[in-house]
């Protein structure tokens, strides 16, 4: 490999999704005359296109940095530099960025290439592709940069694709208020973010990795601290952890590949990655630590169960993913970084095949999405149905699937570490339980018992199953990355965890430590959990498509009332707040503030005219008058 | 009193009357008068400055001043001229049309 395509290789990552966006965003339907001309097969063809290379240049930077532990890092140019205030866009290629990088443009690459089967009944579609290829821009951006500050352009850039894809349909109102929602609910957080930033380069005159990273001043502690915890309030916006989740769930009314691109493997994982990333920070908090486990904890088991209720195909994965976040927050919090990204990237490969597969399955139903009226579609959709097997499985953790691997060690970890416990446990555990239940669930009520409603004609085109079964592969295979260290212990090989190998220079490894259970128990443990809650599931909703216990089911299917609180809390105070400000601030003020602006020159132009009598003499006298006050001001000076 | 203050009240006193002159008088020849009669107390005061500093650069600057006086009075008056023909008069009370 030559020097200049290596040295150079994070901006064209970067860049090729960019040059795709201008490509179907401004070439393109300038070429078709209108946007709504578009072909959805060249649109799509060029996105995808563009993907696939950065995806390849994503694979040789991986393989650059086989070979050495330091970053490709890439000065691209000084955005500010004044005096002490320097800000420069770095382009930093490390192990985690890697990482990241390949998820981003590799199941971006899968899931463009699915949207142009999904997407084939829609006029103007390149402008779905030019937000997906700007999507990858920014969360690309976000994932190299090596500043906060440009982390945070790619986590707003993040952000409005969100709020652009979600809204893609936007001529019904319940998706422009989704997205709305989603928006509004993120920049709680971000401004978070942004007074993290502020207190950080306050503290340590830098918001560079790199050099935040010797600047963690002990004398600091207390700004230190509250920056942490701001920094963590940004991350739960993002990533959809307690209290700021609710906007995932209502974000399915974006098309389902952007759910399975945007809303399941890549940008809400943008809180994990920075926790990662800054690890260094938070680890100085052990209480912060605590909290963010418990939120995670909780979160896992609050999405969970509303998962259970929810009729709506894509929502039940919504609260779904809701939950495994919950569940690499509680990794985070315990300390164990890496398998937080090691779920990560699991997660990423069997949320976007079960989204996507659930894409399929409302792809073949006619744009259907509730499941009450689906069932039976195994024999129709067969691709699908074993693909979503596979998905399923991952979820669910069984042996050999790549869930079982990264959950598992998720549990272990939280037990042996000195911040996890019991009571940390049991919640992953029964969240564990949960995500079989309300998996298992999906699949009896669409694929297996009786078609109810004789809906799905038709298995999806290749585009659209291709993505699904290398995603299945993935699903299935992809757990042998982090397999534990005990079981090759016990085998006498040498350690197997390649994940933690590759991520170590980047992330310290979570100490070894001995548990009250070891690790071949806990795995046990967790496969015993999602077998029964997969038996329970199947048995319960084989015959009715309800939670059998009425009182719960009331609770969950309001999902704990949480909207409905925030509604009254934040969003009805708001409106009034505002309606106020159009009544009285608006009509009263701003809009006659113009017109007195206008009258008050009037009248005093008015007053002014009789000064200007054009009698030669009166002038003179003023200016005789201005005179002799000039030299009475300065005889007046002088003697003071 | 010595000379030179006599000759400095003297000088303001001049200007003052020019100064009233020019404000109080509508007939246009006469405010040129005043002007003359300022532009002259300042000429009283720059030679008796001369006189008392011992420096000859006042004295000359009242030549620049006679001279560039004689230019004003004629532009004044020509000026003066056109100003009668157009309004009938040169009282400044009745050639307020243009206001300034």
């Amino acid at each position: 490999m030559s020097e200049p395509i290596l040295s150079s290789l994070p901006l064209w990552i970067l860049l090729l999704p960019l040059f795709g966006f201008l490509l179907n965003g401004l070439a393109y339907p300038l070429a078709a005359k209108g946007m709504g001309r578009t072909h959805v097969g060249i649109a799509g063809g060029i996105a995808t296109v563009v993907m696939f290379l950065s995806f390849i240049l994503a694979c040789m930077g991986f393989v650059a940095l086989r070979s050495s532990n330091g970053p490709l890092v890439q000065p691209l140019y000084d955005w500010v530099a004044i005096s002490d205030l320097k800000i420069s866009l770095v382009l930093h290629l490390d192990r985690l960025s890697s990482l990241m990088t390949l998820i981003i443009t590799g199941i971006g690459t899968l899931i463009h290439l699915y949207s142009i089967g999904y997407m084939s009944h829609e006029k103007g579609a390149a402008r779905f592709f030019a937000y997906l290829n700007l999507f990858c821009f920014a969360m690309l951006l976000l994932v190299l940069s090596d500043n906060l500050l440009f982390v945070f352009f790619g986590w707003e850039g993040v952000g409005l694709c969100s709020y652009l894809l979600i809204s893609y349909w936007y001529s019904e109102e319940a998706n422009a208020v989704a997205a709305r929602k989603a928006f509004l609910v993120n920049r709680v957080g971000d401004l978070g973010f942004v007074l993290a930033m502020c207190i950080l380069y306050l503290n340590a005159g830098t918001l560079s990795f790199s050099a935040l990273a010797q600047h963690m001043a002990p004398e600091a502690m207390g700004m230190l601290g509250i920056a942490a915890v701001l920094l963590f309030f940004a991350a739960t916006g993002k990533s959809a952890q307690l209290p700021l989740y609710v906007w995932l769930p209502d974000a399915m009314a974006g098309p389902t590949p952007v759910s399975a691109l945007i809303h399941a493997a890549t940008m809400v994982t943008a809180g994990i990655y920075l926790f990662a990333r800054m690890h260094f920070m938070f680890e100085l908090f052990p209480n912060l630590m605590v909290l963010v486990a418990w939120t995670g904890a909780l979160t896992a088991l609050f999405a969970g169960t509303i998962a259970l209720v929810q009729n709506d195909i894509k929502r039940v994965l919504a609260y779904s993913t809701v939950s495994q976040l919950g569940f690499m927050f509680l990794a985070l919090g315990v300390g164990a970084y890496q398998t937080a990204v090691f779920h990560l990237m699991t997660h990423a490969f069997f949320k976007a095949l079960l989204f996507l597969g659930a894409g399929s399955v409302i792809h073949g139903c006619d744009g259907e999405q509730d499941m009450r009226k689906m069932g039976g579609l195994a024999s129709k959709l067969p691709l699908t149905h074993i693909t979503m097997l596979a998905g399923s499985a991952a979820i669910i953790g069984l042996p050999v699937f790549s869930g079982f691997f990264s959950k598992d060690e998720i549990l272990y970890e939280v037990l042996v570490q000195p911040r996890g416990g019991w009571l940390l446990f049991a919640c992953g555990a029964v969240a564990a339980f949960l995500t079989a239940v309300y998996t298992v669930r999906l699949l009896v009520l669409t694929f297996w018992g009786q078609a109810r409603q004789g809906l799905g004609g038709h298995e999806s085109p290749f585009v659209m199953t291709l993505p699904l079964v290398i995603l299945a592969v993935l699903a299935t295979v992809g757990g042998f990355l982090g397999v534990p260290h005990a079981w090759t212990h016990a085998l006498g090989l040498e350690s197997m965890h390649s994940l933690s190998a590759w991520l170590s220079p980047v992330i310290p490894a979570a100490a070894m430590l001995e548990g009250p259970l070891s690790e071949g128990v806990v795995s046990f443990l967790a496969v015993a959990l999602g077998v029964a809650g997969s038996i329970v599931s199947y048995l319960t909703f084989r015959r009715r498509f309800d939670l059998p216990l009425p009182g719960l089911r009331r609770l969950f299917e309001g999902k704990f009332f949480v909207d409905e609180i925030y509604g009254a809390l934040f969003v009805k105070p708001l409106y009034r707040a505002g309606e106020w400000m159009a009544r009285v601030l608006e009509v009263g003020f701003v809009q006659n503030f113009g017109g007195w602006l206008g009258s008050g020159s009037l009248w005093s132009g008015q007053r002014m005219r009789a000064l200007q009598n054009g009698d030669l003499q009166a002038f003179a006298l003023v200016l005789t008058a201005g005179l002799v006050a000039i030299i009475g001001i300065l005889l007046v000076w002088a003697h003071v | 009193m010595e000379t030179g203050t006599l000759l400095h009240l003297l000088s303001a006193y001049l200007f003052c009357m020019g100064l009233l002159t020019l404000l109080l008088r509508r007939n246009t020849i006469v405010m040129l008068m005043g002007i003359e009669l300022m532009l002259n107390a300042i000429n009283l005061s720059f030679v008796t400055f001369a006189h008392e500093l011992q420096q000859v650069s006042g004295q000359l600057q009242v030549f620049f001043v006679i001279t560039i006086a004689a230019a004003e009075s004629a532009v004044g008056l020509s000026i003066l001229v056109n100003v009668y023909r157009n309004f009938g008069s040169i009282k400044t009370n009745l050639t307020t049309r243009m206001r300034g």
